[in-house]
């Protein structure tokens, strides 16, 4: 495989996600719609937040106290109102999103979105969808190789196969493209890379249909909306 | 109603303030004007031992003075400087001075506007003071601003403003112009199914 460059791909739009970011699971359906209604396949992308260096970092215990964190006043006004946001857009479409007691550290989900992009379409769906569910239900644990791997295979992907590309291929490819989205100007989720442009947040759908459109009419402003 | 928690100095704010009033107009519900004067910081300069961390911070703020002026270019609004280390309590004052004669809405037009073009220096009590005569409110020369900018500051705060623009709508707060559909869903009955 070779490297992927964070703003060039052969298909019409990149988009980056991070399994344990609640926007970016907001986003993914929304997101896949565009394939249908556009024609076009979208480049699947992980950007493996770190989000201590720039939220700080907090555990909570089982009571949903705070045991250790390391946050600003303003930091936690941040973090709180995001998650609080993200669960009133959630509840309306039936999304559970349960607060996480910890920071995880995704990448080895992000490294099975990689290996499964490789395995086909309709396999990547379903893993992300798998992924995405369970995490926010607080019934995976994307810290373990071995759940993360059962994923793969329940989603129509090469358990083994995953196992290996994790321990050698698929962790240098990971890290190589982290590496290489901050100088492109990448660093949050979901992000779109469309029409030479970079977008942050699922605000900018708006624009992403209108440049996949054709730039028809008027451009749109940001907006959170529904598009049917 | 619509609360709209704003500072001038804020590109977002300056991007929310036309779709705001005119899901206000659509719907026929007044906004009240909220200045809230936050800190203005100085964009981060690259340097050549950045820690992940500001990195970070560097490479968001550069993403996110890009993104103003292309929404800006969309809406047809002049983007013709920054906003670091100006203080906007003056501007605001006189905000809550115009808002005492009902004319917040075309001061707060006047000033993002004129501000971000480069036009307005909204450190200069003349300047302000011009302007809100200009727009029907003269007298700010007596009006102590200060005090009443820090009570009413105060009171947003205690209702969970911390950034701007912030919406307060039916008990709920909505950070940015994002949200403007969820708001129109809300104060339109919510009917059908809600923004996403």
């Amino acid at each position: 495989m070779n490297p992927l460059q964070p703003e060039n791909a052969e298909q019409p739009l990149i988009v980056y996600l991070d399994f344990k970011s609640p926007y970016a699971y907001l986003a993914k359906d929304p997101t896949w719609q565009l394939e249908e209604d556009f024609g076009i396949e979208i480049d699947w992308r992980p950007l493996t937040l770190n989000i201590p260096s720039f939220l700080g970092s907090a555990r909570v215990n089982d009571a949903g106290k705070v045991v250790e964190q390391n946050r600003t006043p303003r930091q936690w006004q941040g973090v709180r109102y995001a998650y609080m946001d993200a669960k009133r857009y959630a509840r309306l479409k039936d999304i559970v999103l349960y607060g996480p007691k910890k920071i995880w550290d995704s990448s080895l989900a992000s490294i099975g979105m990689l290996w499964m992009r490789e395995t086909g379409r309709r396999e990547l769906h379903s893993y992300m969808d798998i992924v995405y569910e369970r995490f926010w239900k607080r019934d995976l644990d994307i810290e373990d190789a071995q759940v993360v791997a059962d994923v793969v295979a329940e989603a129509g992907g090469d358990r083994d196969g995953y196992l290996e590309y994790l321990n050698g291929a698929g962790r240098q490819a990971h890290d190589e493209l982290q590496a290489s989205l901050h100088p492109a100007g990448i660093f949050g989720v979901p992000t779109y890379v469309v029409g030479g442009g970079v977008y942050f947040g699922r605000e900018h759908l708006p624009m992403v249909r209108w440049l996949l459109g054709g730039r028809r009419g008027p451009a749109p402003d940001i907006a959170y909306d529904r598009f049917s | 109603m619509i609360g709209f928690a704003f500072d001038y100095a804020s590109t977002a704010s300056l991007l929310a303030f036309k779709p705001t009033c005119a899901l206000a107009d659509e719907l026929g519900v007044d906004v009240h004007w909220l200045p809230y004067p936050v800190a203005t910081r100085v964009s981060p300069a690259p340097q050549a031992r950045e820690t992940v961390a500001e990195r970070h911070t560097r490479v968001r703020a550069e993403y996110f003075a890009r993104d103003a002026a292309r929404y800006a270019k969309v809406q047809g609004i002049e983007l013709n400087r920054d906003a670091a280390g100006v203080d906007t309590a003056l501007a605001c004052g006189g905000c809550l001075w115009a808002d005492r004669h009902g004319l917040a809405r075309p001061y707060t037009r006047q000033v993002l506007l004129e501000f971000w073009a480069g036009r307005l220096d909204i450190e200069d009590r003349h300047a302000i003071d011009a302007l809100l005569t200009e727009v029907g409110a003269p007298g700010f020369e007596g009006f102590d601003f200060r005090e009443a900018l820090a009570t009413h500051k105060a009171g947003l705060e205690q209702r969970g403003v911390f950034n701007v623009p912030t919406y307060l709508v039916a008990d709920q707060l909505f950070t940015g112009r994002a949200h403007l559909p969820m708001i129109r869903w809300l104060l339109g009955g919510r009917h059908g199914p809600g923004p996403l």
